[in-house]
């Protein structure tokens, strides 16, 4: 059963936010990698 | 004859080689003793190597290098048991890394839009304060007309519940059901179980959605959930339950920022990888054809009953789902006794679930499933965690007592370590939730308490900077009595914030303020109240202490916030 709702449009709603989270996670990520080099180039 | 030598050569050899193994045996016994003996008096040796007193304080120089073997061995033991103990950040770091794939591996390929009648189940018991604004909510989705039915299984409630459902029942004719059940407080599973035999005993229901009666769901939610029902491999779909008691304080500030990582995060990346700990017994979505094939009930034998449908489910062969977007709200304790009772019971069923499902664990090294490493480890982490705090402080204050030069590396390594994965988890748990983050980001940074934070930036200070601060460096012996109990309270912290957990419990059940209970919270942290609940359950399990069904207080605190 299927109503007048786009649920192709809710589903690339969701696809969109999944993909922030990606670029989101590599921006965190990077800054963390930064972060422990310096940490460890701190500590030598 | 060469025959005969190549026989008895051996022989001989090994009788002269068990009279050596035998003597080293004895010294090296007696030497271990020694060793315990002088570690654990805290023998004042603030300028040599324990291994060194320890050989030389018996007079026998030839045995130093075994005790130098020996004093190494044991140091050794120490560090591994430091690095075994930080599974479960590893754990979750791994699981962190996972979220973003979750972008490539996800279910959204087999999706399609499919909306299948579905039955919502709620259990209630003594609901009245919440009942009402849930089925309110529940008949403001969108969703084609026709194709949802509330069923409210009531628990033999003494309040206000059943006057509440009649009005219900007229407001929304055709759409809310209202089932009594004559004698209840039997849990949760009895109650579903109930509504579940109603609702099965009829072709009507496709879809089973089990849910709290406190539950409010958003207009979306359900469509979201039933899109992946289309695909026949899924058995059942989970939710992402937010925290949504509005006010809220400390504690559910912290419980919001917790279901970020345990659910928005975890179970991402538990999608990944193709398998999940647990449907939220909040709102788990499941297919008519999944429910029959679990046996059409929900197991009683457990306390932690959403996980053990979740475990049945896979086992079937039938996917469960994580569907983030799919958001519901729910109102969480607000005190630390009605976080402990709660904790307690989910722990408790988590103890059993391991070990009604222990022919399972690592059984398979490839990678998906309930059987393999990756879901093991992970489940373990949670499941034993005080355990894995408590042996890696176990090995810093061994290092320490020892003077081994690895205690500092040890403790730079748990804590710059603990320092990383937690700027990175939280930093990007804030970011997966933004919505969330605005209410709960202090929460979220004091998570682990302000002393372990203060511990984190210490272990990231260069060696020579500890040494000038004459923190950690300074050998057990040599330091004063004060000095001595601080660095072992350092090494120790880990167990000390298990206790202090467990302490801040106490306190507010003897009627502490709650602002003192809020600084405790701040000071110590959250999880070491999580710690200490699980801790205490796993007591109670080896002991097999009796657990009646503990219900979580519903007061009607719940919104929908965005």
């Amino acid at each position: 059963m299927s109503d007048a709702f786009d649920a192709r449009a809710l589903l690339i709603v969701d696809r969109d936010m999944e993909g922030r989270l990606v670029r989101k996670e590599l921006v965190v990520l990077a800054a963390t990698v930064l972060l422990a080099i310096a940490l460890i180039l701190w500590h030598r | 004859m060469k025959t005969t030598f190549t026989v008895l050569r051996p022989q001989l050899w090994c009788a002269h080689a068990g009279r050596q193994r035998s003597q080293r045996l004895r010294r090296f016994r007696h030497g271990l003793v020694e060793l315990a003996v002088k570690a654990f008096l805290f023998e004042r040796s603030p300028n040599a190597k324990l291994a060194l007193n320890c050989g030389a304080s018996f007079g026998a120089q030839e045995y130093l290098p075994v005790m130098a073997l020996l004093a190494d061995g044991v140091a050794i033991a120490f560090f591994s048991m430091v690095l075994i103990g930080m599974t479960p950040m590893i754990a979750s770091f791994g699981q962190f890394l996972l979220v973003g794939l979750h972008a490539r591996r996800n279910h959204y390929d087999r999706c399609a839009d499919y909306t299948p009648r579905v039955a919502f189940i709620l259990p209630a018991w003594n609901e009245a304060d919440v009942i009402g604004a849930s089925i309110d909510a529940l008949m403001s989705i969108s969703y084609p007309a026709g194709f949802w039915r509330i069923f409210v299984v009531d628990d033999a409630s003494t309040d206000d519940t059943p006057s509440i459902m009649r009005a219900k029942i007229a407001q929304y004719p055709g759409s809310v059901v209202h089932l009594r059940r004559e004698v209840g407080g039997q849990g949760k599973a009895y109650t579903l179980n109930h509504g579940l035999k109603a609702v099965l005993s009829d072709e009507w229901a496709e879809a089973v959605m089990i849910m709290d009666a406190d539950v409010l769901f958003e207009p979306l939610t359900l469509r979201r959930m039933t899109r992946h029902l289309a695909d026949p491999a899924v058995g059942a779909v989970t939710a992402y339950v937010k925290e949504g008691s509005e006010p809220g304080n400390l504690i559910t500030r912290s419980i919001a920022f917790e279901y970020i990582t345990a659910q928005a995060a975890s179970r991402r990346a538990q999608n990944v990888v193709g398998v999940l700990a647990c449907l939220a017994g909040g709102a788990q979505l499941h297919s008519r054809a999944n429910l029959l094939a679990i046996g059409g009930a929900i197991d009683t034998s457990t306390l932690a009953e959403d996980t053990g449908t979740t475990f049945k489910t896979q086992l079937h062969e039938r996917k469960a789902v994580f569907e983030g977007s799919a958001i519901v709200w729910a109102e969480e304790p607000d005190t630390l006794a009605g976080l402990w009772r709660q904790r307690m019971r989910w722990a408790r069923g988590n103890l059993q679930v391991t070990a009604a499902y222990r022919h399972i664990w690592f059984r398979s090294q490839r990678f998906p499933g309930l059987r393999g490493y990756f879901f093991g480890t992970i489940w373990f982490s949670v499941v034993l965690m005080p355990l894995f705090t408590i042996l890696r402080s176990i090995g810093l204050i061994g290092l320490y007592v020892m003077h081994s030069p690895l205690a500092l590396a040890g403790f730079e390594t748990l804590w710059g370590g603990a320092l990383v994965l937690f700027l990175f988890e939280t930093s990007f748990a804030l970011a997966i939730d933004p919505a969330t983050a605005r209410r709960a980001w202090l929460p979220g940074l004091l998570y682990p308490g302000m002393i372990s934070l203060a511990f984190m930036v210490l272990a990231c200070v260069p060696v020579s900077r500890l040494v000038a601060l004459g923190a950690l460096t300074e050998p057990l012996g040599a330091a004063d009595p004060l000095h001595a109990t601080l660095n072992l309270m350092i090494f120790g912290w880990g167990i000390i914030a298990i206790g202090a957990g467990w302490g801040i419990y106490r306190l507010e059940k003897a009627g502490c303020p709650a602002i003192v209970r809020d600084l405790l919270l701040a000071l110590f942290g959250y999880g070491s109240v999580i710690a200490a609940v699980s801790m205490a359950a796993m007591v109670e399990h080896w002991r097999k202490v009796e657990i009646p069904w503990y219900k979580t207080v519903k007061t009607g605190k719940a919104r929908i916030l965005r």
